[in-house]
């Protein structure tokens, strides 16, 4: 079946496919667990985008390495953007964004049981560049080999990788081994807005504490990129507005840099969890919705906060 | 191959693929979820169930602190129960439709029916009853993966606290 699909994915790259063979390569992509669902529901439907549909997903499947040919693509999407002046106001206009952030929400959610902590880094995170691209694809085809295309459009791109940081965090994680081998290829300055973000949404959580004061000791200046950020959020200048509404790449490559840092502090963190390992995350106001209350006469319900905010439904059976 | 067959749609295809790589090296670095990591997705997730546990709690003026309860202790850091300890545990996988009762100290039952449940949330109808008499009836739809608190209920000096978590 997969010989089938590969079979039928070049015919389609090349223009050489009947509608009859783009219908059946429709049908196995839908039910090819290789592929990630999200792709699987939107690959090949659009007549135009067909062709380029299945050279991606022969890249996908390990079936082509087109690492160059589409950094020239998306050097021609980007052509004449600075990825560099992506602002977070630009990624929440952003339709692809949204639905980025949906999947990256999702997975984050089902698997960290709790999503704040990207969210809340990408709120506060003032984009300056995409720094990180690189050390995360490089980072990515360590423990994916067969992604390595990602890594030549990064590289075609010219997107130089930033100098060292993470050991901190990787020494933090250290009982995990495939985040270990992750971190150990992250060589990245952990830039002022980044840590503003993390120590805002860590609060009270030690490990972070520990984190952040063994990187403090090590970040250093970055290069151009980083030389851009502002030194604290409150204080993020807005960019120019770019002229190219192909910003998606650089957008995902944050929301991408949000969840590899949620899941690496992640790591470190007690969030999330069950019941089991007593590790409960509650619910607070605005998450939860409370409907069709009612209740005995000689009882009284109050819907109030714990002191972190947690919403308790107090019944007092004695009013 | 010209780049041009290269459209806007392939660059999201391998961007997806980074997330999902991404989320994928998650799933192997968080000791949250490296059970689910080796064992493919929850079966509630699945089947389209949701898992609901309902853990019962009796605070109390004991000072004794159950480690599990170490974070909801600290939610009540405001009232004076400074005891907290785990009288049961149950947990059931549900269907919408479906129904589960939990037997809790003093006579108290409480039953949970799952409404339904969408990515983002499941919705529940909780009941409490004192035997027969029901004290509470509410729909609360509670986020995935999160835990809400009823409390309140009298019981040996001290209060029940029921943290209901519904996970899938």
């Amino acid at each position: 079946m997969a010989g089938i699909l590969k079979s039928l994915l070049f015919r389609i790259r090349d223009g050489r496919a009947t509608p009859r063979e783009l219908d059946a390569a429709r049908a196995l992509v839908l039910q090819d667990a290789r592929l990630p669902e999200e792709l699987r529901t939107i690959a090949l439907l659009d007549p135009d985008e067909v062709a380029s549909d299945a050279a991606g997903l022969l890249s996908i499947l390990g079936l082509d390495d087109l690492g160059a040919t589409l950094a020239a693509a998306i050097a021609e999407e980007i052509e004449g953007s600075p990825l560099r002046e992506i602002t977070i106001a630009d990624l929440e206009e952003d339709d692809d964004w949204r639905s980025l952030a949906s999947i990256l929400r999702e997975g984050l959610r089902r698997e960290a049981g709790s999503v704040e902590v990207a969210e809340g880094v990408l709120r506060r995170l003032a984009v300056a560049g995409w720094a990180w691209g690189p050390i995360l694809a490089r980072a990515i085809q360590v423990e994916a080999g067969s992604v390595d295309v990602v890594d030549a459009v990064l590289r075609a791109l010219s997107l130089a990788p930033a100098p060292p940081v993470a050991e901190a965090v990787a020494r933090e994680a250290g009982t995990i081994e495939v985040t270990a081998r992750v971190m150990a290829e992250l060589s990245l300055a952990l830039a002022p807005p980044v840590a503003e973000a993390v120590r805002a949404e860590a609060g009270s959580v030690d490990v972070v504490d520990a984190v952040l004061g063994a990187l403090a000791l090590r970040a250093r200046p970055q290069a151009v990129e980083l030389e851009r950020m502002p030194s604290s959020v409150g204080s993020a200048p807005t960019p120019p507005r770019i002229a190219n509404d192909r910003r998606a790449w650089a957008t995902i490559g944050l929301a991408i840099a949000a969840a590899m840092l949620a899941t690496m502090i992640g790591v470190a963190m007690p969030w999330g969890g069950s019941l089991e390992d007593g590790q409960m995350t509650f619910a607070h106001a605005g998450e939860v919705v409370v409907e069709d209350l009612s209740y005995g006469d000689d009882v009284s319900v109050l819907q109030t906060e714990g002191d972190e905010g947690a919403v308790i439904l107090w019944v007092d059976e004695e009013a | 191959m010209s780049t041009a067959h290269f459209g806007w749609a392939w660059i999201r295809v391998a961007l997806l693929k980074l997330v999902a790589v991404l989320l994928f090296l998650g799933t192997l670095g968080s000791p949250v979820i490296t059970a689910h990591a080796q064992s493919g997705p929850r079966p509630e997730e699945a089947a389209g169930k949701v898992r609901v546990e309902v853990m019962v709690v009796h605070a109390t003026h004991s000072g004794r602190v159950d480690p599990r309860l170490r974070n909801l202790q600290r939610q009540l850091d405001h009232t004076r129960y400074t005891g907290f300890e785990v009288i049961s545990t149950s947990s059931d996988s549900l269907s919408p439709g479906q129904l589960s009762v939990v037997s809790v100290a003093g006579g108290r039952k409480v039953k949970i029916r799952l409404i339904e449940r969408n990515n983002q949330q499941a919705r529940v109808r909780i009941e409490l009853y004192k035997g027969n008499e029901k004290k509470l009836d509410t729909t609360v739809s509670i986020p995935r993966n999160r835990t809400f608190l009823v409390a309140g209920p009298k019981f040996e000096g001290g209060v029940l606290i029921f943290p209901i978590t519904v996970t899938y």
